[in-house]
């Protein structure tokens, strides 16, 4: 048996001698003197407690889960693709080159564009401009500021090839990349407007002003002025980071 | 008349009881500042329902009853606890002064680490020989629980010296090398 062990023993003679050492005066009986024990639950507190306890938790669960569905509900809706949901939008420019040659934008036509959102660069490419053998696309380049609106200097050097923000390639025809490189001697490129621009997935958009006279890059020679409103549609996948 | 014939025989009552219920209460909470407390609180209570008490009751029977779950169901109090395990309390206590022993102080401390139910089940049967029956009575539980708590308790009791023990042999190997 459990209690016939030496363990009984023990605890049998620790409370003998613990008994045995409360001696000393009996303090006197004072009616009006409190306990200082502090307060005790009855069994019966303890389960209404309790059960007050668990209804407070599950109404808590209750709010707290309302209160998620409400704010789930609150939230805007986002799509894992904004650009299914997203028409595309439409951008003409109106730039006219005028000096050397002459060309004209084309209204059925879009310029395009890119943006890094990396170094915040904004790349613009014209609609083929022109026709026959001279044929003349626009571009620039820029970093964008924190704004992104403002003016941005058309001659700004980027580091490669001696090109400036703001160039042309004069081709033989809308099919070919290949021609010669014009290069900004002044001018600026101003930035009115943009939208979406880094947005992943998402189409942007920018629109502004430029103007400027461009030299070729070989030849130099006489200059071509290019000036205008320009726009563009940045597509999905050239809106990234 | 009647109020002072009252008073007079609490009084009596209070005199020859107050030693049992302080030491029923003691050996649960193993404080006597904390049993002191109780005993005042379960005289108080029985004086408040001195005149509704049967001429025929068990006063002292319904002390230790109320004693011993106010033993049990005491919240302690941070300071009672911080000097509960402190190892030899420097204290005028004459209970305390009498467990210096290192037997002593190594079951006071196992027994202070079971809840105060354990510790009031052990106590009712190895100090006051009580059957399980009377300590279910006490207690308000029956029989059957009390006897498995009680094994419970016990088994609790054994490892916790156990493991006193070994920490205590480790000690000394140390302060030895």
């Amino acid at each position: 048996m459990v209690e016939k062990d030496d363990l009984i023993d023990r605890v049998s003679q620790f409370y003998r001698q613990a008994g045995a050492s409360l001696t000393g005066p009996i303090p006197r009986w004072n009616p009006d003197r409190p306990s200082r024990i502090l307060p005790t639950f009855s069994r019966r507190a303890q389960v209404v407690t309790a059960a007050a306890l668990v209804v407070f938790a599950i109404g808590l669960n209750i709010v707290f889960s309302n209160l998620r569905h409400q704010a789930a509900a609150n939230k805007p809706t986002i799509s894992p693709s904004p650009s299914a949901i997203q028409s595309r939008p439409v951008a003409h420019s109106n730039l006219n080159v005028s000096g050397a040659m002459t060309a004209a934008s084309r209204p059925d036509r879009d310029s395009t564009c890119g943006y890094r959102a990396a170094n915040s660069r904004l790349l613009f490419g014209s609609d083929p401009m022109g026709a026959g053998s001279e044929v003349v696309r626009v571009g620039f380049e820029i970093s964008l500021t924190a704004n992104r609106v403002g003016t941005y200097d058309a001659i700004y050097p980027l580091d490669q090839y001696g090109r400036t923000a703001l160039d042309a390639v004069v081709s033989s025809s809308e099919n070919s990349g290949a021609g010669s490189f014009w290069r900004a001697v002044s001018g600026r490129v101003i930035v009115s407007r943009t939208e979406h621009l880094g947005e992943s997935g998402a189409y942007g958009f920018a629109s502004g002003t430029l103007e400027g006279d461009l030299v070729n890059q070989i030849s130099g020679g006489s200059p071509i002025h290019v000036s205008g409103t320009w726009s563009c549609v940045i597509n999905p996948e050239a809106n990234g980071p | 008349m009647e109020s002072q014939a009252s008073a007079h025989q609490f009084d009596l009552l209070y005199s020859s009881a107050y030693g049992a219920i302080l030491r029923s209460a003691y050996l649960i909470v193993l404080d006597i500042g904390v049993a002191q407390e109780i005993t005042q609180e379960a005289f108080l209570r029985l004086w408040q329902r001195r005149d509704r008490l049967a001429p025929d009751s068990n006063e002292k029977a319904w002390l230790v009853r109320v004693a011993t779950n106010l033993a049990i169901s005491h919240r302690r109090s941070l300071l009672t606890r911080w000097r509960l395990r402190e190892e030899a309390p420097a204290s005028p206590d004459p209970a305390a002064v009498a467990l210096v022993q290192i037997e002593l102080r190594q079951m006071r401390r196992a027994l202070l680490s079971l809840n105060s139910r354990e510790r009031a089940i052990l106590a009712l049967r190895f100090a006051e020989d009580l059957s399980f029956a009377q300590i279910g009575a006490i207690i308000g539980r029956p029989e059957p629980t009390i006897r498995t708590w009680l094994h419970r308790a016990l088994a609790k009791l054994r490892r916790r010296l156990e493991s006193s023990s070994r920490t205590q042999a480790n000690a000394i190997a140390k302060e030895s090398s």
